[in-house]
């Protein structure tokens, strides 16, 4: 670059240099950028009801069932979704695959929408002829379709939305407007679902022959703190300090049992001692490089695990579930519902093999499965 | 001269620089969080009902019946009132909102109910009605014969009907 635009002048030259280097580099730094954006956004919307969404978006509503359209909705894999759906007004909030008390009429009625527009972000409910005592429920599925974990940052609901520039939460007498199934903080893992329901409930003092206008307003943030993986641990000290790390290895410690009984305890703390950040070290570093033994790769992995799910905040979540049916040999844990495990069932299914003699494959199941915890893969 | 363009030049070239990166990073940034919403209209029905407008009258023989309806009250008139007459008029109820009804109550006043006797068929309470739906009923008013002179009798009364619906699932048995 420097000989095409080489001049007889020296400064010139270095000018010239400098100048397509500095558009040098912005170009490399929108590029990443947008690299990184289109990471961060790539994702597939789901199918369903024989519409196949060519948008892409990180977390977006997949369906949404009314369960006062008169039609009992079945969405795969979870089943019918709002069983005794015939038409008669709901008096009571629905919870999914569960009947609920309903009015003997066929008074008012509620239909949802989604992708009105176009817009899979988008849910539109229309109640129609409500009176007081009216009680319809919606439910709705929301995936997270990118490729890292993500959190509800916020829920607002607004009984009285006048606009876009409504910002107030406003709470009237006429409406009760309430959520379920979601919650603020709430971390959905990458290709996770979850399923949420919105409860509308007309209250006595709406007026007759009126209209209200709502709005529920969710903020999905990607998760940032995904830290997650032995190399992100092995750097511990750039994101926290050695009194954390031992406080997060003492609480594993007590949670195991103590010495002697527990996969990390055991071989962490030798000869038995105090369990401290050189444990941490020394357990990542030993399940690298060529030498490193399918046991000591496993717990490598596994301690990562271990401290994702004690760190403060945490970036796994014991009672969260996960799906490690995609995980070759997944059978060795013996779980009952492997499709739908608690992240504590996991743990302690690997923890019941400790004092079990392993062959490498084992050791690989396992290590295999914390490697893709660790990484929001399932 | 040269040296001073080509400083304001690598200024101008930097400045943009920093715009497109703040710009790029704004854009990432901003895909780092979606916003989902769920908008929803409720609109609420009527709830309306009561009796249909309506005057007539009916006589005979030197005595007559006249009613009146509007509203929830329906007033019903006797004149020259004799024993042994049965005089009857007939009334409407109709649902005029969009959700259904039922009859909370059916009042009688006016009268000594030692002395007339009221009633009304077709119509009770806890019937429903559904929306753009009516329903007919009857009044029936004559004297009691005893005591054997009633004060009433030969005399001009009204007796007023009143008839209230509510919500159908807001009856209260």
């Amino acid at each position: 670059m420097v000989k095409l635009i080489s001049r007889s002048n020296g400064s010139k030259l270095k000018f010239h240099f400098t100048r397509w280097g500095i558009i040098a580099l912005a170009v490399v730094l929108a590029l990443g950028s947008v690299g990184v954006t289109y990471a961060k956004w790539k994702g597939k919307v789901p199918r369903h009801n024989d519409v196949v969404y060519t948008y892409y978006f990180n977390d977006p509503f997949t369906w949404v069932v009314s369960n006062d359209d008169g039609t009992p909705d079945t969405v795969s894999p979870y089943g019918v979704i709002d069983p005794g759906d015939n038409g008669d007004d709901p008096s009571e909030p629905q919870s999914q695959g569960v009947t609920c008390a309903r009015y003997g009429k066929d008074v008012a009625s509620t239909d949802a929408l989604l992708n009105v527009g176009f817009d899979p972000r988008h849910i539109t409910v229309t109640v129609s002829n409500a009176y007081p005592c009216y009680y319809p429920t919606i439910f709705f599925g929301m995936k997270n379709c990118a490729h890292v974990a993500a959190q509800i940052e916020s829920i607002v609901v607004d009984e009285n939305f006048t606009g876009e520039y409504d910002t107030t939460a406003d709470d009237i007498d006429a409406l009760d407007v309430t959520y379920g199934g979601i919650y603020v903080g709430q971390v959905i893992g990458s290709g996770t679902e979850v399923i949420g329901n919105l409860h509308i409930h007309v209250e006595q003092p709406a007026k007759e022959n009126w209209t209200y206008k709502i709005r529920v307003k969710i903020i999905v943030k990607a998760e940032c703190q995904c830290g997650g993986t032995p190399g992100y641990w092995h750097n511990w000290k750039q994101h926290y300090t050695a009194g954390e790390i031992n406080g997060w290895l003492t609480a594993i410690d007590v949670a195991s049992g103590g010495v002697g009984s527990g996969w990390l305890v055991s071989d962490m703390a030798e000869p038995y001692g105090t369990i401290d950040t050189a444990d941490l070290d020394a357990i990542l570093a030993a399940g690298v490089g060529g030498g490193a033994t399918a046991e000591s790769r496993f717990l490598r992995h596994y301690l990562a695990t271990r401290l994702n799910a004690q760190a403060e905040p945490p970036t796994l979540y014991l009672g969260d579930t996960h799906d490690i049916t995609s995980i070759s040999g997944y059978e060795y844990l013996g779980l009952s519902n492997p499709a739908s495990a608690k992240l504590s069932e996991i743990i302690a299914a690997i923890e019941s093999k400790y004092g079990t003699s392993l062959t490498d494959n084992q050791y690989n199941i396992m290590k295999n499965i914390c490697d893709a915890l660790n990484n929001c893969r399932i | 001269m040269t040296r001073r363009r080509n400083s304001f030049a690598k200024i101008g070239i930097l400045a943009l620089v920093m715009l497109v990166a703040l710009g790029v990073l704004g854009a990432t940034f901003s895909v780092w969080s979606e916003i989902l919403y769920i908008d929803g209209t409720v609109s609420i029905g009527t709830v309306s009902g009561g009796l249909t407008d309506d005057t007539g009258s009916q006589s005979y023989d030197g005595t007559s019946i006249s009613w009146e309806a509007s509203g929830n009250v329906l007033e019903v008139t006797v004149t020259n009132a004799q024993l042994d007459i049965e005089y009857t008029c007939q009334f409407t109820v109709q649902n005029t909102g969009s959700i259904p009804v039922k009859i909370q109550s059916i009042g009688i006043s006016g009268v000594s109910p030692e002395e007339v006797d009221v009633w009304i068929t077709g119509v009770e309470k806890g019937d429903q009605i559904e929306d753009g739906q009516s329903k007919v009923g009857t009044v029936y008013v004559s004297l009691k014969p005893e005591p054997p002179e009633n004060p009433s009798e030969g005399e001009t009364f009204t007796v007023t009907v009143t008839i209230s619906v509510v919500q159908w699932n807001l009856y209260a048995p």
